[in-house]
C-alpha cells in the first residue's frame, strides 16, 4: 500500500468550477441507450427484411437445418452483442478472457455451422459457382451490418474500455452475424460454398473495422 | 492514510459515486475527495511531473462526471479511474513525449505537503519513506511503463490481480508476468543501488 497524496485545493476548485461548466450524463443514460439502441437495431433488421423480403424456398425448406442455423446464429448474434456492449466489472468493458473467446471461438463455431448444416428444399437454387453470387451477398451483409456497427459505436460512446480493439472486434462479429442471420432469411442460394463465402465471410473486414473504430473512440 | 482495499462496490468512494450517479449532484465533490488521491499518486508516480498529474486527475475525474449516466451501481470506482487515468496519462505521453521524457519533477516536489500521512510518525520514518519511495520510483522510470504500472497497481495501491488486468486490458496471466518482471529488475536495480552506496 503506498502513501497516497492529495492534489492541491486549488486544483480541487479547478475541478469542480470545470464540471460545473459541463453537462453530465443524465442518470440511466446507460439503460435509455441500451433501449433505444435495441429498437433501432430492431427496427433497421425488420425494414431490411421487409425491403429485402423472404426467401421464396423458405416453406420447403426442411425444419431441423433451419432451426439450428437460425437458433445458432441468433445466439451468436446475441452473445458477440452482450459481450462486446457489456460495461464489465469494472466499467471498463469485459475482461480480455472473454472479449478473446467471444472473437476467437464464434467465426469457428459459425464457420462449422455453415459447413455442416445446409438447410436446402426442392426449390433452394443449389449446385452454382459460388464466386459470381456470394459478391452481392457479401456486400448485403455489409451494407446491412454497418449501421449496426454504429449502433454498437453509440452504445460504448463516453465509456473508456481497456480492450477497445477486443470489443470493437465483438460488435464488429455481432453486426455481420445479425446481417448473416437476415441474409439465411432472404438468400434462396444454397451450399456451403456460398454460405461461406457469402454470408460467414464478410465478418472478418466487419471486425477490424469495428475493432479500427473503436480504438479510434 | 493507506489505500483502502478495494471491495466490490462497498467502499465510501463507492457509494459516494452511486449517489452522484442518481442524481444527487452534491455527492461530486466526495467523489473527488475520495478518489483523488489515489488516482493523483499513481499518475504523478507514472509521470513524475506534479502538474501534469494533477491536470490529469481532473480530466479522469471529469470524465467521470460525464459519465455518470453510464455508471453501474455497485461497480468499483478505483479500477474505472485508474483506467481513465492511464489512458490519459499514456495519450499525453504521445503527445508530449520529449516533455515528459524531461520533465521529471524536483524531489522536493515529490513528497507534497498534502501528503496524506499519519501525524504520530518521526521524521526519520517520513524520510525514509520517502527515500524508499523516491528510489523505488527511480527504479519503475527505468522499466517498461506496463510492467511498472502492473506493479504500482499491485504492490502500491492494492489491487487484485483481477482489477489490474482490467485497468490494464490484459489477462490475469499477463499481469502476473509484467509484475514478476518488473519485480526481478527492480530487484536488480535496488541492488546495485545498496551496493553503490554500501550497508
Amino acid at each position: 500500500m503506498s502513501i497516497l497524496e492529495r492534489p492541491s485545493a486549488n486544483a480541487r476548485d479547478r475541478f469542480l468550477q470545470a464540471a460545473a461548466s459541463q453537462t453530465a450524463s443524465r442518470p440511466r443514460a446507460w439503460l435509455l441507450r441500451i433501449l433505444l439502441a435495441g429498437f433501432g437495431a430492431l427496427a433497421w433488421l425488420v425494414a431490411m427484411l421487409l425491403v429485402l423480403g423472404i426467401r421464396p424456398d423458405w416453406n420447403d425448406l426442411p425444419m431441423p437445418g433451419l432451426a439450428t442455423t437460425i437458433v445458432t446464429l441468433l445466439a451468436a448474434a446475441l452473445l458477440a452483442s452482450v459481450i462486446g456492449l457489456a460495461r464489465g466489472r469494472s466499467m471498463v468493458g469485459n475482461t480480455t478472457e472473454a472479449l478473446s473467446i467471444v472473437a476467437g471461438v464464434t467465426p469457428i463455431l459459425l464457420l462449422l455451422l455453415v459447413t455442416v448444416v445446409d438447410a436446402r428444399g426442392p426449390s433452394t437454387l443449389a449446385n452454382l459457382a459460388p464466386m459470381p453470387h456470394a459478391w452481392p451477398c457479401g456486400l448485403l451483409v455489409v451494407l446491412v451490418a454497418l449501421p449496426l456497427l454504429g449502433i454498437g459505436r453509440f452504445v460504448l460512446r463516453g465509456l473508456v474500455l481497456s480492450r477497445p480493439g477486443l470489443a470493437g472486434a465483438c460488435l464488429g462479429l455481432a453486426a455481420a452475424t445479425w446481417a448473416h442471420l437476415l441474409l439465411r432469411v432472404h438468400c434462396p442460394i444454397g451450399g456451403p460454398g456460398h454460405a461461406v463465402l457469402g454470408h460467414l465471410l464478410p465478418l472478418l473486414p466487419l471486425m477490424a473495422l469495428g475493432a479500427w473504430a473503436a480504438r479510434r473512440r | 492514510m493507506l489505500a483502502a482495499r478495494m471491495v466490490d462496490g462497498d467502499t465510501p468512494l463507492d457509494r459516494a459515486m452511486a449517489r452522484f450517479a442518481t442524481g444527487e449532484d452534491a455527492a461530486l465533490a466526495e467523489v473527488y475527495d475520495l478518489g483523488s488521491p489515489a488516482v493523483f499518486t499513481f499518475l504523478q508516480r507514472l509521470c513524475r511531473d506534479k502538474p501534469l498529474a494533477e491536470d490529469l486527475t481532473q480530466e479522469t475525474f471529469l470524465h467521470i462526471h460525464r459519465a455518470r449516466g453510464l455508471y453501474r451501481p455497485g461497480a468499483p470506482v478505483l479500477p474505472w479511474a485508474y483506467t481513465i487515468a492511464r489512458r490519459l496519462f499514456l495519450d499525453s505521453v504521445r503527445s508530449r513525449r520529449s516533455e515528459v521524457q524531461e520533465g521529471h519533477a524536483s524531489d522536493a516536489e515529490r513528497l507534497s505537503p498534502h501528503d496524506v500521512v499519519g501525524e504520530s510518525r518521526s521524521a526519520e520514518d517520513l524520510l525514509a519513506d520517502a527515500e524508499l519511495t523516491q528510489a523505488v520510483d527511480d527504479a519503475l522510470a527505468q522499466i517498461p511503463e506496463a510492467q511498472a504500472s502492473a506493479f504500482r497497481l499491485l504492490k502500491g495501491e492494492g489491487l487484485s490481480i483481477a482489477e489490474v488486468a482490467a485497468v490494464m486490458g490484459t489477462s490475469k496471466g499477463a499481469v502476473k508476468l509484467r509484475a514478476h518482471r518488473a519485480y526481478v529488475a527492480l530487484r536488480g536495480l535496488l541492488g546495485k543501488r545498496v551496493e553503490r552506496n554500501g550497508p
